[in-house]
């Protein structure tokens, strides 16, 4: 008998379809629409703003807008560009941890504990995600002068945390309910205490959340603009989506810095995906099938 | 090792009283099952021991401490869980040794007992491999090994081998088994399965409703059963309930009638049997006879060959209709349920065939389903 896989081996569930080549049909129109205006802002990085073509292929590569970029400094020969990295590093990462330590707390609260103002607070929580974030930035702006935390990294970052809070806490608190309780039973007997069950049981068995809403977290406050752009006014305070925006001048444009600056931005966010994209992966589908 | 007393105890979830009044005790290096169908009140009774499940009322005793309000790990016990519980980010090593790490115990210390249980349950080439990467077995021995290695004043077993498959389930019984022996360990052992009941414990207590209805050893469970629920719950088949009006005349011999019976017995007891009553028989305890030495007729349906047996299933026919008398509604429904036969492989038997039985060893029952001990051989 032969090992040659025939038509007729294929699992009974992908049969009868239609032919293989039609769902492609429609993939790679898709995909090309997609990847267009990316492809666009790479031509643009390389080639600079060479009049009405719509080419998405670079007409010649030069890397001069990356080393305008990068090489940026401000009147008085600091190099901004480092600066504003070095913001932006900061106060996504501070957003992450602050955010991430406050949400598994709070969701693990919620997911595990009977308490007064448990609905109430889990139903507040989804009740801030309903409104545009936009909403809340004159009182923001209004508490942060007060406090004297405008312009400043730290006010940034609280504002971000406070933000990303509500929806961490949500995410955690949902993958906390899928794991068992006798896990947490069975070390509680073995004279954990419920510090040591959450360091030592949860948190671990939460990596893929946890890296989900990491990510998620991170992302957001690396890529915010309106909050970054409101709230702090020096150049040197600046985080580089704000700085993005200077490229774009009232009456002139610089297509090439913009472009160049924003795959710069990019490019972080890309290497984490890469190297969380195995928790990534569990944890988008955590909880799917039965384990 | 310790004793278990539980005395009174109550459990109520709001408005559902789960456990009732339950007393209990559990001799030092006794093993008792705790068995009973689903929602009996088994399992939250051992929760509650283990501390997991607070108690309404009552008092629970482990060795002569009062621990209803110690935590879990302040009561000296270990607990198996049916579904493992098996820390799924640690090796069989650190899952074993983590409640010792827990109370920082010395690292030679802990590897010495990690070492000795493992080698007692056949883990020790399994000691560096993660949870997910053993069998149903293994995991329910690992789980098992990170008791023993607490050597804890009581186990605390709750359904353990439910989730196994029929053959691994009988060679994990044989583990516990061998386990108590070697051991000689104070253990509760919660299951519904009446044969890991039977095979294991030094006594069954069996539960129905969140009520005690019976603890003994278990043959005396099993040959004089307490009630009609503890008669068809414990034994399989279950045994066959029917009603009967009885009339005992001057000499002590009881005339008993009902659908598909006639019969006499003859009763060694002083007082006349009750005019109603529940008569119980055991499946085996049937035996095909001529039509004139019949004590039953039994119209066959359905039969179970299995190869070493052959159990018939049919209803009662024939006969005087007796028995009119009020029963309490749980024997009614049991009396209903099909009467079955064992019968010896060569036996042979169709569907349609009408049955004659003689009846040994019967169990008496009073309208209320209790046992009428006094009428016992």
């Amino acid at each position: 008998m032969s090992g040659k896989k025939t038509g007729t081996d294929r699992n009974p569930s992908q049969q009868g379809s239609g032919p293989s080549w039609l769902p492609h049909l429609f993939l790679v129109p898709f995909s090309v629409a997609t990847l267009y205006p990316v492809l666009y802002v790479v031509k643009l990085a390389l080639s600079g703003n060479d009049g009405a073509s719509a080419s998405p292929i670079p007409t010649s590569i030069s890397m001069d807008a990356f080393a305008t970029v990068v090489g940026n400094t401000d009147s008085h020969g600091n190099w901004l560009f480092g600066q504003q990295l070095l913001n932006s590093l900061v106060i996504a990462g501070l957003t992450t941890v602050v955010g991430i330590v406050l949400a598994c707390t709070a969701a693990y609260g919620f997911a595990r504990f009977e308490f007064p103002g448990r609905r109430v607070g889990l139903l507040g929580f989804l009740a801030t995600q309903m409104f545009p974030g936009i909403l809340t930035m004159i009182p923001l702006y209004v508490l942060m002068q007060k406090l004297g935390l405008l312009d400043s990294i730290a006010g940034l970052t609280l504002v971000y945390a406070t933000t990303s809070i509500p929806f961490c806490t949500w995410t955690l608190k949902g993958y906390f309910d899928t794991l068992p309780r006798e896990l947490e039973e069975s070390a509680y007997i073995d004279g954990a205490s419920r510090l040591t069950i959450f360091t030592r049981i949860i948190l671990p068995l939460s990596a893929p959340a946890i890296a989900v809403t990491a990510l998620f977290s991170f992302m957001s406050a690396w890529n915010e603009f309106v909050l970054a752009y409101t709230f702090l006014s020096s150049e040197q305070a600046f985080t580089l989506p704000v700085q993005i925006r200077n490229y774009v001048g009232d009456k002139d444009v610089q297509w090439s810095l913009f472009a160049a600056s924003s795959l710069l931005v990019s490019l972080p966010v890309m290497a984490l995906f890469y190297a969380l994209e195995k928790h990534l992966v569990g944890g988008l589908t955590a909880g799917g099938v039965k384990g | 090792m310790a004793s278990v007393t539980l005395a009174g105890i109550n459990k109520r979830f709001d408005d559902v009283h789960v456990v009732h009044d339950l007393d209990l005790a559990v001799d030092d290096g006794e093993l008792v099952v705790l068995v009973g169908p689903s929602g009996c009140g088994k399992s939250t009774t051992l929760r509650m021991v283990a501390g997991l499940e607070g108690i309404t009322s009552g008092e629970l005793r482990i060795g002569d401490r009062v621990v209803n309000d110690l935590s879990p790990r302040d009561r000296d016990i270990a607990m198996v869980f049916q579904s493992y519980a098996l820390y799924p980010h640690m090796t069989v090593y650190e899952n074993m040794a983590f409640g010792l790490r827990i109370r920082k115990m010395a690292a030679s210390e802990i590897d010495s007992r990690v070492q000795e249980a493992a080698k007692l349950l056949g883990l020790s080439d399994l000691l560096q491999r993660r949870p997910k990467a053993l069998s149903g077995g293994q995991r329910q021995r690992v789980a098992m090994g990170r008791a023993v290695v607490r050597e804890p004043a009581v186990f605390l077993f709750d359904e353990p081998l439910s989730n196994l498959d029929a053959k691994l389930r009988v060679a994990m019984r044989l583990e516990v088994a061998r386990l108590h022996k070697r051991l000689g360990a104070t253990i509760m052992y919660v299951t519904h399965d009446q044969v890991e009941a039977m095979t294991l414990a030094d006594r069954i207590a069996v539960m129905s409703l969140g009520v005690l209805q019976q603890c003994a050893s278990p043959d005396e469970v099993y040959r004089r059963p307490t009630n009609t629920f503890v008669a068809t719950f414990i034994g399989s088949p279950a045994m066959n309930l029917f009603p009967v009006t009885s009339t005992t005349a001057a000499d002590g011999q009881v005339t008993m009638v009902g659908r598909g019976i006639q019969m006499t017995w003859t009763s060694g007891a002083e007082q006349a049997m009750p005019g109603e009553l529940t008569v119980g028989v055991r499946p085996q305890d049937l035996q095909v006879v001529a039509e004139s030495d019949a004590d039953l007729h039994l119209r066959v349906d359905v039969l179970e060959p299995l190869g070493a047996e052959t159990f018939v299933y049919g209803a009662l026919e024939g006969g005087a209709d007796g028995a009119t008398g009020q029963r309490d509604a749980a024997t009614q429904e049991r009396c209903a349920s099909p009467f079955i036969v064992r019968l010896p492989p060569d036996q042979s038997v169709r569907s349609g065939d009408l049955l004659h039985l003689k009846l040994a060893l019967p169990h008496f029952f009073d309208t209320q389903g209790e046992r009428l001990s006094q009428f016992d051989d």
